[in-house]
């Protein structure tokens, strides 16, 4: 019988690039559940955030050989094309935006096994750092990232200059650098 | 060098318009520092994920994932094994032993040639990764195994397809690339090609593929205005939105 085994990213990105099907499941594994999750937060409905996942998958699945560790971990690198995929079919829905993050945080999260509460127990600390900044900030970072409003837009909706939304960005980012240092850390990558 | 370090963040999420974007994307090739500083905000939007409420996926998904990856490249199905601590290795190695074929690298007076290979298949990684639009061609009856995916940039239109596992074709013979309206009616040679021989062959097409609604690959020996040769792998492709 074979011993478990549960390989480094960058291993299974490797074992990707050589076209085989298991490292594409092993990926899927680690990270289909927070890339759904993401998908369905910025779209907010299944068959969409299905859509995106797929795709995203499909992506890393053509695109691995391009994979380089210096631009990021692959946790990173997946979840980002998870994250563009979905602001972009946003983006061409221009009479729907998603809610803000406590409507989201409304609808209660699916019930889960114990991995999947640590993986809420990890987000716990993030959201907390998130919640724990100035609601201006707060809101910045929620509708760029979770809205996908550009720069432009957001200076539109919140009724300020340009300038402000790049301090608001900036200053709520490393505030979060800052608590998620001195807490759990930012998330890395695999095993 | 002006720095671009006040649009890092709404870089790093996503949030510049594409003009803005592209040339802080210039300015990072050229930039350690800046580069520095983006993998620091990066790091925090990384973690932004775990702010979202926790969601089960569909439990066809995993399934219809690894689906269309084994119709995408069908060998793939063939190459996979079960994973033990020594199967990761000879993946490691084969891994890197299909990049060196794939550079053809054969002995050290090549050294220029490849690095320019290198260049150009890091281009090309650059191209997927920024193209906004993709659809993937499967090669049918003889041609089953090979491929190619026809990638287009969103602000440029510039489009390219890369195939791979390209089947050997007579020296006389050449793959060509066509587009055609919704019609039928009007097919486009957008491009025409041997085949070098390795595992990715990237062709440049030339032509402006949003017009058209569908893609073929044909095998030629005549350069006729509409193709007479075999179909090696064909694709439709949605307008945007679909």
């Amino acid at each position: 019988m074979s011993e478990p085994f549960d390989p480094p990213d960058e291993q299974v990105i490797a074992a990707l690039a050589a076209r085989d099907l298991n490292a594409l499941a092993a990926l899927y594994d680690r990270y289909g559940r927070i890339g759904y999750a993401l998908a369905y937060r910025i779209l907010g409905e299944p068959e969409g955030a299905e859509d995106v996942v797929h795709d995203a998958f499909l992506s890393a699945w053509r695109g691995a050989p391009g994979y380089r560790r210096d631009r990021g971990n692959v946790r990173g690198w997946l979840l980002s094309i998870v994250h563009h995929r979905a602001v972009d079919i946003l983006r061409r829905k221009t009479a729907f935006r998603p809610a803000p993050l406590e409507a989201a945080a409304e609808r209660p999260a699916d019930a889960d096994t114990a991995g999947d509460a640590m993986r809420n127990l990890e987000g716990a600390g993030v959201r907390e750092a998130l919640t724990a900044l100035p609601v201006a900030q707060r809101k910045t970072i929620e509708l760029a990232y979770f809205g996908g409003y550009t720069q432009v837009e957001l200076a539109e909706i919140m009724g300020v200059p340009l300038g402000t939304v790049k301090g608001r960005m900036r200053i709520g980012l490393q505030k979060m650098r800052r608590a998620l240092e001195a807490g759990m850390g930012a998330p890395g990558g695999g095993p | 060098m002006s720095h671009v370090l006040d649009e890092l963040e709404l870089y790093a999420v996503d949030a510049l318009p594409a003009i803005d974007r592209d040339r802080v994307t210039g300015h990072l090739a050229d930039c350690p520092f800046c580069r520095d500083e983006l993998s620091a905000i990066a790091r925090v939007v990384d973690a932004l994920p775990e702010a979202a409420p926790d969601r089960t996926p569909p439990p066809r998904l995993r399934e219809r994932i690894l689906q269309s990856a084994r119709t995408s490249d069908p060998a793939a199905a063939a190459r996979s094994r079960v994973w033990t601590p020594r199967r990761i290795g000879v993946v490691g190695l084969a891994a890197a032993a299909a990049v060196l074929a794939a550079l053809d690298l054969t002995a050290a007076s090549q050294l220029r040639s490849t690095t320019n290979e290198l260049g150009a298949l890091e281009q090309t990684m650059v191209d997927v990764s920024h193209a906004e639009r993709s659809w993937y061609m499967g090669g049918t009856g003889d041609y089953a195994g090979s491929g190619g995916t026809l990638y287009v940039a969103g602000r440029t239109g510039h489009a390219f397809v890369l195939f791979h596992d390209l089947k050997p074709i007579a020296a006389s013979a050449r793959y060509d690339v066509w587009l055609i309206t919704t019609d039928g009616q009007r097919w486009i040679r957008a491009a025409s090609f041997a085949p070098d021989g390795q595992l990715f062959q990237r062709v440049d097409i030339d032509a402006q593929v949003v017009a058209y609604r569908r893609c073929a690959v044909t095998v030629e020996t005549t350069a006729a205005e509409r193709p007479v040769g075999p179909v090696a792998m064909e694709s439709n492709i949605g307008p945007p939105g679909q």
